[in-house]
């Protein structure tokens, strides 16, 4: 960790060496996908060997902040050694495939794994979506939104009348938050508009290569947040450390476990300061 | 109306899902953000997922993002640091 004025960088533990705690040899991983080129969710490729693939989004590889990676390009944001000696795959959605109107790919050909082009964070940013049971995915929102409040409360998926268990209290403890609560403290009061049914936050301009792109993708999200077959989980979500079960356990059966329920209003925690105010 | 979600039909295949610790940012939550909440300001944790997506029934593995990078000091690009510095 170190001080800045910006953003610090607090990293012990790596992917890999939680692979390596669990005992999954880093030769047993096929690919790695990354949602986009941001330093915070590259990792360190250059840790696999090289018959452990990269995958990266559209435009990747055209665009000169991505690619050849630094110093061999000196204007790059990536490290050339994440892409040495090992084959770098660009995704391309020209199959046709739609899902929730986002282009998508069937990347195991078995209908078990989508990747999903979701563009306006980045260029190439792209999501998942994962078979976690017949008929239950998990969608990987990666940066699509930095905030659940970016995403929530809509017209399809309201703030309910009653939060339970509160977003202030212990995940285990029986305890209920009445939805009215935030109604003074959420910015579209003000505005006019449904404090139910209107996101907390807008997007940031400045975290967007296109703050329109970024708007419709996020937009088309919401639609598989609403739906109870999909938990919908960005690469940031604060509230899952506490709510889910870390590697080498599983997210399968996420639907009769609960985590979607604990998770999907526990970002409203956050706003304990501000109704105290 | 409500648009309606048309999942793809399953085919007998399903993935196992993990979900992997990649270290945390510390940042403000202001960051993140156009329009703030009075009192949403913290300087908080984030965490960087990274997600182990397995098909049982080929064996295959992959990795849906990576998190952070032990070695960013040494291998970031200086206009990374950059960056890192200065996120807007």
């Amino acid at each position: 960790m170190i001080a800045a004025v910006g953003l610090t960088i607090d990293i012990t533990r790596d992917v890999a060496d939680h692979l390596h705690d669990a005992s999954v040899p880093l030769d047993s991983i096929n690919s790695i996908i990354w949602s986009h080129y941001h330093f915070d969710h590259t990792g360190d490729p250059s840790l696999f060997p090289s018959t452990t693939s990269l995958i990266v989004g559209p435009g990747f590889k055209s665009n000169p902040q991505t690619f050849p990676g630094y110093p061999l390009n000196p204007d790059a944001l990536v490290s050339q050694d994440a892409f040495e000696g090992r084959e770098v795959l660009e995704l391309e959605f020209n199959s046709g495939l739609e899902i929730g109107g986002l282009k998508a790919l069937d990347f195991f050909g078995d209908g078990s794994f989508y990747l999903l082009q979701a563009s306006g964070h980045t260029h190439d940013h792209i999501c998942g979506l994962a078979r976690t049971s017949e008929d239950k995915f998990i969608f990987l929102g990666g940066d699509a939104a930095h905030h659940n409040g970016l995403f929530r409360p809509t017209t399809l998926l309201p703030l309910p009348e009653s939060i339970s268990p509160s977003p202030f209290e212990g995940l285990r403890i029986p305890s209920f938050c009445p939805g009215s609560i935030f109604e003074h403290i959420h910015p579209a009061t003000a505005q006019g508009e449904d404090y139910r049914t209107t996101p907390f936050y807008k997007l940031n301009p400045h975290l967007a290569e296109s703050l329109e792109e970024a708007n419709t993708t996020l937009e088309k999200i919401q639609v598989f947040d609403a739906s109870p077959d999909v938990f919908v989980m960005i690469a940031h979500d604060i509230p899952a450390q506490a709510i889910l079960p870390y590697f080498p356990g599983k997210l399968n059966g996420w639907e009769t476990k609960g985590y979607k329920e604990l998770n999907t209003w526990r970002f409203l925690g956050d706003f304990k300061k501000a109704l105290e105010m | 109306m409500s648009p309606t979600l048309n999942l793809p039909p399953y085919n007998g295949s399903v993935v196992n899902v993990s979900i992997i610790h990649g270290g945390c940012l510390q940042g403000s939550t202001t960051f993140f953000t156009q329009t703030p909440v009075v009192g949403h300001d913290a300087w908080v944790d984030i965490p960087s997922h990274s997600f182990l997506v397995e098909n049982d029934r080929t064996g295959k593995k992959v990795l849906f993002d990576l998190g952070l990078i032990k070695a960013w000091r040494e291998k970031h690009s200086p206009i990374g640091k950059y960056h890192l510095h200065n996120p807007f």
